[in-house]
């Protein structure tokens, strides 16, 4: 650090600076000790200091430690709808997941078994239609019920 | 009689992921302080810091699974924290500029301090030191919140503010000037 380097701390943006790292322990041990050989020979740099020192110990004195009583209480009372929202929707997202998987399952099975009754109703006598044969119906004219009959 | 050892962060975690509400209500005993002492350092005490800091707890509980670590529980909420006192102080000067963004006199009033709010309820200014911190910016109160208040060295600061070091360190340095110079002899 060239600042270490001068005799007199001369910049004041940089005097700040210097004194806020040596408040808040930010320097190094060589640092350290230059500034406090400095501030034993400045009157005013170590009066800066003290004024700083003075706004540091009135910020954390006023620090915050809570946000009064029965914040707990309040804030588990607004999560409760948060949470129960929450709960519905992890619900509606699973059986959306579950049911889109269905679905798919079942389009592809019905997909399968038609093709199938539709390779295999040339072998059969039993639909009379491409349509039935898809869905696997036999068919249902007056003269296959008397045929059924005979048989 | 002894007592149970109070439950490590990484234990609340998987209690509450769990489900269990009364481990979440033991890590709000546990950092209601970090938090609370983030949201009315930027906000100062009232309504809007209460429900900055509700909301700090609320996001952390909605967003639990994806916390992984990476940094510490104190880190990440604080995080939250300062985004939640951001996002209050945007939307109240939102709300100020609507309506009142002149006062009588035609002078304008000081934005960025909740101070303006307090005395547009007619109530009495808060405590110099306060008062002070809270006329700052918020990009100046929120690094004197973090690095003086909370504690975060100079890198961690910068990270949760998205910004340089360097910038961490001059504008603590033209924060501080300006609040000793508002405190005179008082600091």
């Amino acid at each position: 650090m060239a600042f270490f380097k001068h005799t007199e701390l001369q910049d004041r943006d940089e005097d700040r600076e210097i004194l806020i790292r040596y408040l808040l322990d930010e320097l190094s041990a060589d640092a350290y000790a230059v500034v406090e050989d400095r501030l034993e020979r400045d009157a005013a740099l170590h009066a800066k200091l003290d004024r700083m020192r003075a706004v540091q110990v009135s910020l954390l004195s006023r620090r915050a430690k809570s946000f009064g009583p029965y914040f707990k209480e309040r804030l588990l009372e607004r999560l409760h709808p948060v949470v129960a929202a929450d709960a519905a929707q992890v619900l509606y997202d699973s059986l959306r997941t579950v049911f889109a998987r269905v679905a798919i399952a079942g389009l592809i099975a019905a997909t399968a078994l038609g093709a199938l009754n539709l390779m295999t109703y040339s072998n059969t006598d039993v639909a009379s239609s491409v349509p039935e044969a898809v869905f696997g119906l036999p068919s249902a004219s007056l003269m296959d019920a008397l045929d059924y009959n005979v048989y | 009689m002894s007592h149970a050892p109070s439950p490590t962060d990484e234990e609340l975690l998987r209690r509450i992921r769990e489900g269990d509400r009364k481990a979440f209500g033991t890590l709000v005993d546990r950092y209601e302080e970090v938090v609370a002492s983030t949201v009315i350092g930027m906000l100062g005490r009232g309504p809007d810091a209460e429900d900055a800091g509700q909301e700090t707890f609320i996001r952390f509980y909605r967003s639990i699974d994806r916390f992984r670590g990476e940094s510490s529980l104190k880190t990440y909420l604080t995080r939250i924290a300062i985004n939640q006192s951001l996002k209050a102080i945007s939307r109240r000067r939102r709300w100020i500029e609507r309506f009142f963004s002149r006062d009588a006199s035609g002078e304008e009033m000081d934005l960025e301090d909740p101070g303006a709010m307090q005395v547009f309820e007619g109530r009495e200014r808060d405590e110099l030191v306060q008062s002070a911190l809270h006329r700052l910016s918020p990009e100046h109160r929120a690094v004197v919140v973090l690095r003086v208040l909370e504690g975060y060295d100079t890198n961690e600061t910068a990270k949760m503010l998205g910004i340089r070091p360097g910038t961490v360190m001059s504008r603590l340095s033209r924060a501080l000037a300006r609040m000793q110079a508002e405190l005179g002899e008082a600091a």
